[in-house]
């Protein structure tokens, strides 16, 4: 009895360190790729923020570098086209989850350029990637969608509007209507017919965006300075 | 010794028409309907389930003789899941806008049935080489059913091809790009090569 109890101890003891062989080799295989591609995805992760917001900014800006919550950044040249490079993520606390980041932009001087709040509200179907962007005097600067995965012809309607409804001129009254509103602005905005599950949202977003600088200022920023 | 036979030609033909993985054996339904919505998308699906099939392939039939009955099928999870991953970060870093379209359908490889069946009814029974081969071609063949259905999707649905629009003015159809339409579209497909390849058999028998 013992004897197989043994026996059957040692297969078991001979299965698990196999098994533990091959999980390494994986694992070897795994760590190898990722210090290859780390620094890379981390970089376009941050070209893709960079991006967005180069949109909103650039052209704010008549220096070619900038800082956010104290780090420097560039703007580059990329294609032709202006890209903001190295963004990360500011160390501030969010009020709720949907907040990924809040970007405290200054020039090359520290002068105020205002802010940039990244957020990510829950569209119809998927999570709305959405930056907004805020002023000094806490009026929307402009609202950009940076990704959405909404119904074709419903719900990207907030991004492109083939059919503006009557008294909006352009495909993308939707998030046009946000510029330089404030508080009651927001809350008073029009509804894309149809597709009610992906205005509310984005309308919500855009007002949680404006009380987390709120709190930003009350708190750790300030218009104190 | 039967691993020395190996007909290259035959195995060929056998993965892409009669034993094709998605129109015959019936397998990776579930990421073939996901991502067939335009041709780009199944054409990037297929070849990152071929590049996970034939590093799996190749690192279980190493290891055929090493892994142990008992947990064969978990060592086999272990390894298609770790090439996933080195897959998921290599299309992450340099195929960002691959990544974007094709989202949660990449870690759902590890699951995809094909990879674990080729594991199982191949690559744990034969040598390196033709394990490789093996994957490459069922690779071939799952791409090949994936972007003929994508390429059927894309062009009923929105006029276009691989993006670019040949029906000017199309009338856009969710319906097909949509989930219904992906049964559909994969119903008619699987009918349409079975008819094919049933006509091609009797001719085949016919003439014996």
């Amino acid at each position: 009895m013992s004897n197989t109890n043994s026996k059957n101890t040692k297969e078991i003891l001979v299965i698990a360190l196999k098994l533990l062989v091959i999980c390494s080799i994986v694992a070897t295989i795994i760590a190898a790729v990722n210090a290859i591609t780390k620094d890379k995805i981390k970089y376009n992760e941050q070209l893709k923020t960079a991006d967005a917001l180069s949109e909103i900014y650039s052209l704010d800006f008549d220096n070619k570098s900038f800082t956010v919550d104290g780090e420097e950044y560039v703007i580059l040249e990329n294609d032709n086209k202006t890209v903001v490079a190295r963004c990360s993520l500011a160390d501030c606390s969010y009020i709720n989850e949907d907040i990924k980041a809040l970007y405290v932009l200054k020039d090359a001087n520290g002068n105020s350029k205002g802010y940039c709040v990244s957020i990510e509200p829950m569209g119809f179907k998927d999570a709305i990637k959405m930056l907004v962007a805020v002023n000094d005097d806490m009026t929307v600067k402009s609202v950009k969608i940076v990704s959405m995965s909404e119904t074709k012809n419903y719900g990207t309607r907030a991004m492109n509007d083939p059919t503006p409804p009557a008294g909006k001129a352009s495909s993308t009254w939707f998030l046009e209507q946000f510029e330089g509103k404030n508080e009651p602005g927001i809350q008073s905005a029009d509804i894309i017919s149809g597709a009610t599950k992906t205005s509310k949202p984005i309308i919500n977003a855009v007002q949680t965006a404006l009380n987390q600088v709120n709190v930003y200022n009350n708190t750790i920023g300030g218009n104190s300075k | 010794m039967n691993e020395n036979k190996f007909d290259i030609k035959k195995h060929f033909f056998s993965s892409l028409f009669d034993q094709n993985p998605i129109l015959v054996q019936l397998l990776g339904t579930c990421p073939t309907l996901a991502t067939s919505k335009t041709m780009i998308d199944g054409i990037g699906m297929g070849l990152s389930a071929t590049a996970v099939l034939i590093l799996s392939n190749l690192l279980i039939s190493l290891l055929r003789k090493f892994i142990p009955k008992q947990v064969r099928i978990a060592a086999y999870i272990v390894i298609i899941s770790g090439f996933v991953t080195a897959v998921e970060l290599l299309i992450k870093a340099y195929l960002p806008s691959l990544n974007e379209s094709l989202g949660i359908f990449i870690p759902l490889i590890v699951v995809n049935c094909i990879i674990l069946a080729r594991a199982e009814a191949f690559a744990s029974k034969n040598k390196p080489i033709p394990s490789m081969i093996d994957g490459l071609f069922m690779g071939i063949g799952f791409t090949f059913a994936l972007g003929l259905l994508g390429m059927i999707r894309e062009f009923l649905g929105t006029g276009a091809l691989l993006g670019k629009t040949i029906i000017k003015g199309y009338p856009e159809n969710g319906f097909i790009t949509g989930n219904a339409g992906a049964f559909l579209a994969l119903g008619c497909l699987i009918a349409a090569v079975s008819f094919i390849l049933s006509v091609a058999k009797n001719k085949k028998g016919g003439n014996k």
